[in-house]
């Protein structure tokens, strides 16, 4: 399980006074199995958050635990093994995708090339192998990348807005791997989004941030009811 | 799988993809050939002419190590992609394409792929510290030298490899900020600059000392440490290698850079193939054609050498001599018998025989100067040129210097 303890950040090399800090105090768990949803407006602190919880940015304060051990510089690299992210840039732009999931399989012993091809195959794509990564759109580009994660067989998937800039046939596509990994492989999914409508029906769990602060959580029901709650008013909710 | 097992299986990959990538063994090579060819004269850092080959063997290593870290961490194609000529965005990106740019979201452990590199490499040094140590014993080079030589080759690739390594690890851990990219921004101009230096200056002495042209007789021959020899030489060929190095680099620095960005079409390839084979023709018509000066000073003689002309002159055929001090050294010009006119001291190196039979050139002045009284040549010194600087010489060069005016204001 992926645990953060009282974050704190800021950017800039002084504290800022009070309300200057990007993340504050954020108590946040992600689990292997579960699609936990990090909801927030623009701007809220998503992306530094996920940073912080991925090992990219080091707290301020504050600790991220994983299976109860600290992550720091010294186990940085088996972390990254077990826990995937999506949104950095992840290969090489002037190789194929086949020489990069070539090259990058080697970094992951639990690499698993016919699940690569199958989740390729389930998303239509296909036809990416051959071409450069730079060629592909932003669509392509996106499931290329979730299909390499889930081959990874990560226990848990980090995403930052993967929906972004995707146009709905791809949607689709994408959520539809995502669902398989976690089902298949029992990957959890920590995703943040501020496209609320469209992931509403898969998550299971929910943390609001707002102005780097974790203003509710709870699980989808607890939040939503029976299925008839909108996040939108959820989130709205905060202010 | 520990993660040692892990990078390994990533550098096995880097290595098949990059089997054909030997730039920096070039560069090494070349680095310590010319430590081994300059430790065959004095290693005296008051000679110019030392200092360059000196400070270019060190380059030459540093070189060969950041290329061969590069080979290890430079992920972009070296060929143009098809269908991507009308996009400059698409060809910057495939030219700069680093594992640094891309390791931030792996598990990619630095110090231990880092601890590999490092490893493999060490055959190549203890290769290059055995070579030294061959040279130390059979006197081509001199023993107090081969410790030293020795110590370049370990410590100089640790440098460069511990701040690529700090680069990689930044990159890993922090996202790009201001302190990030200064750090790139100098990184890469210092290489930038070492590269349009170095790159040059060994390849085109590479070429030279191929063709069996040499800037002095020493750099050839196993010197006799023993034996009393100072030796100056015509310094233009270094100055005519290094201006048509810059200009040779400005083609070799990064072919691959250069391919892409003019845009190489069949026409431009046979252009630029004719002007860097005119170039290379240059150069070695130069270094054929070039003046061999060379004077060679001994306890009793002086052999003059021009082009293809020698003669040894014998110290009683010296007929005048003025002594003067100009640009921080000591200068006598000497007048034969036959009327040729030379300056003995200029741009010269020595044996250890010569440093511990004269200290340095006023000391061998200073016994020239007695040597020709005694034969009633008496010469002439201007004292115009020796300023206050000369009185903070050592002892032993104040001591000769009055001598030597005491004898020819008597």
């Amino acid at each position: 399980m992926l645990k953060s303890y009282k974050l704190n950040y800021h950017y800039g090399i002084t504290p800022p006074k009070e309300n200057g800090f990007a993340i504050k105090d954020v108590f946040l768990n992600a689990e292997p199995g579960y699609i936990t949803c990090l909801l927030g407006k623009n701007a809220a602190g998503k992306t530094t958050l996920l940073s912080l919880l991925y090992g990219m940015l080091r707290p301020k304060s504050g600790k991220v635990s994983w299976d109860g051990k600290e992550v720091n510089y010294k186990n940085l690299a088996a972390y990254h093994r077990e826990v995937a992210y999506f949104g950095e840039a992840w290969c090489a732009s002037g190789l194929t995708v086949n020489k990069n999931v070539e090259m990058l399989s080697t970094l992951y012993p639990t690499f698993d090339r016919k699940l690569f091809d199958s989740l390729i195959t389930l998303a239509q794509a296909e036809s990416t192998l051959d071409k450069y990564y730079i060629e592909l759109s932003t669509g392509e580009k996106a499931k290329v990348e979730i299909a390499f994660l889930l081959a990874r067989k990560p226990k848990l998937l980090i995403m930052d807005e993967p929906l972004a800039n995707i146009d709905p046939v791809f949607k689709v596509d994408i959520l539809e791997l995502l669902q398989k990994g976690v089902a298949d492989n029992g990957t959890g999914v920590l995703i943040s989004t501020h496209l609320i409508d469209e992931i509403s029906d898969m998550v299971d769990y929910i943390y609001v941030l707002d102005n780097g602060e974790i203003k509710k959580h709870g699980s989808r029901f607890e939040l939503l009811g029976d299925g008839d709650g909108n996040l939108r008013e959820v989130l709205n909710d905060n202010n | 799988m520990s993660e040692r097992k892990i990078m390994k299986n990533f550098l096995h990959y880097m290595q098949k993809e990059h089997k054909y990538h030997f730039k920096w063994l070039l560069f090494w090579v070349c680095g310590v050939i010319i430590l081994l060819l300059n430790g065959g004269v004095s290693n005296n850092n008051a000679e110019k002419a030392t200092d360059i080959h000196f400070i270019v063997s060190g380059i030459l290593l540093a070189m060969g190590s950041i290329v061969y870290f590069r080979k290890y961490t430079e992920l972009a194609p070296t060929t143009r992609i098809k269908g991507a000529d009308s996009d400059p965005r698409t060809v910057e990106i495939l030219m700069f394409t680093e594992l640094s740019g891309i390791i931030r979201s792996h598990g990619f452990d630095v110090g231990a792929y880092f601890g590999l590199l490092i490893e493999k490499f060490m055959v190549v040094q203890g290769i290059s510290i055995a070579a030294v140590l061959i040279a130390g014993a059979f006197k081509v080079i001199e023993m107090s030298n081969v410790f030293f030589y020795g110590g370049m080759i370990l410590i100089i690739p640790l440098v460069i490899w511990s701040w690529e390594m700090d680069i990689m690890n930044f990159a890993r851990t922090h996202k790009t900020g201001a302190g990030y990219a200064f750090i790139l921004m100098v990184w890469y101009f210092i290489e930038t600059i070492v590269a349009i230096i170095v790159l040059a200056y060994s390849f085109i002495s590479f070429i030279i000392l191929i063709s069996g042209l040499v800037y002095s007789n020493a750099l050839l021959k196993g010197v006799d440490m023993q034996a009393v020899v100072k030796y100056t030489y015509d310094d233009w060929a270094t100055i005519w290698v290094i201006i048509l190095a810059v200009i040779l680099t400005i083609f070799f620095a990064d072919v691959n850079q250069l391919i892409i960005r003019i845009q190489w079409t069949k026409t431009k390839r046979v252009i630029v193939a004719g002007i860097i084979l005119a170039i290379a023709a240059l150069i070695i018509v130069q270094g054929i054609s070039c003046k061999k000066n060379n004077i060679a000073l001994s306890e009793n003689s002086i052999s003059v050498k021009h082009d293809s002309s020698e003669k040894t002159y014998k110290f009683d055929e010296i007929g005048a001599y003025n002594i003067y001090y100009k640009d921080s050294e000591l200068k006598m010009n000497v007048t034969f018998s036959d009327g040729k006119n030379e300056e003995i001291f200029d741009d010269s190196t020595e044996t250890d025989g010569w440093d511990e039979r004269y200290h340095s050139d006023f000391g061998y002045a200073s016994d020239l100067v007695d040597y020709l009284l005694g034969k009633g040549v008496k010469g002439t010194i201007d004292m115009n040129g020796f300023s206050n600087n000369t009185w903070e010489r050592d002892s032993m060069d104040k001591a000769y210097l009055e001598h030597i005016v005491t004898v020819l204001e008597n």
